[in-house]
């Protein structure tokens, strides 16, 4: 854990371990849909699974950051605010996809999901330009990645 | 309108919910560490989603079974602190327009351990799809290198 908090950039490895980072947590978020998915349908509401899921997420980040606790109180209220934003985005969109997936299978609503990917580049090449450049490979990598998303779906449908 | 439908439009309201959570995480975390960028994030949701679930599910929230509980905090453990505490990483590393279609490569994730553990065997088209991905991750990691 202390790899992920105190990389510093240097050259090209920091870039490629956050990819790899991606990888791994494509993975986890895989096994939550599944899991999700089961939840859902019979067992219990999407809000409370969503909700007590967070609860729980919320007491394992706790024990993970409480050394970093006090720190916050001298981060600009800016980087706060950005950070609840991104939290409450993030949640909103488990919630629903809870919903969702009580509609209707993973297969199907994980190609959709993956379109994700496109608005995240999106706003980077609208608002990040000075931090980001989005440069034409990467669109066509995100397009081959959610092309081979919809095929595996549409096939296990 | 059926059913499948509505699940597809909400999973494409969520698709926007969840690519922007990355965009706002990237601007957030170049001012704190991403251990406390993640707390402030899920204190933040955790108050949301509170506000909306416990006036709406009061009687539910208190009775669940244990059982049901246990797959819960499996479920959030996989999601937070696995799930999004590695992708905030991969953000502040990466950056949102790398690690974001890295990010939704999941499906490809259930093939494999399908084809691990159960045995099964990829259709041409699973093959195709799964060699797209691949191609475009390595598009993706090419472009970061």
């Amino acid at each position: 854990m202390r790899l992920l908090t105190t990389v510093r950039r240097r050259g090209r490895q920091p870039v490629l371990l956050g990819m790899a980072l991606a990888m791994v947590a494509s993975f986890f978020y895989a096994t939550t849909h599944v899991i999700g998915r089961e939840l859902v349908t019979g067992r219990t509401e999407p809000l409370i699974v969503s909700f007590y899921a967070i609860v729980f997420g919320t007491v394992y980040i706790a024990l993970l950051s409480f050394r970093d606790v006090p720190k916050i109180r001298h981060v600009p209220r800016r980087g706060v605010a950005l950070m609840a934003m991104a939290g409450v985005a993030g949640s909103i969109g488990v919630t629903v996809t809870l919903v969702a997936l009580s509609y209707a299978p993973v297969a199907t609503i994980t190609p959709v999901l993956a379109t994700n990917s496109l608005v995240s580049m999106m706003l980077a090449h609208l608002f990040l330009q000075r931090l980001e450049q989005v440069t034409l490979r990467l669109w066509i990598g995100a397009g081959l990645v959610v092309a081979g998303i919809v095929l595996i779906s549409v096939s296990n449908a | 309108m059926s059913e499948a439908t509505i699940g597809i439009m909400l999973a494409l309201l969520a698709a926007l919910w969840f690519g922007s959570g990355p965009y706002f995480a990237r601007l957030g975390l170049r001012h704190m560490s991403t251990p406390a960028g993640t707390l402030v994030a899920m204190v933040s949701a955790l108050l949301v989603v509170g506000a909306i679930a416990i006036p709406i599910h009061r009687g539910e929230l208190l009775s669940l079974p244990l059982v049901l509980l246990g797959w819960l905090a499996l479920l959030g453990f996989l999601n937070y602190p696995l799930g999004r505490f590695i992708n905030f990483n991969s953000v502040r590393l990466a950056g949102v327009a790398r690690s974001a279609p890295v990010l939704a490569m999941s499906p490809v994730w259930a093939m494999i351990m399908a084809i691990i553990f159960l045995g099964e065997t990829p259709s041409l088209l699973i093959a195709l799809g799964a060699l797209s991905v691949v191609g475009g991750v390595a598009l993706i990691v090419r472009e970061g290198a």
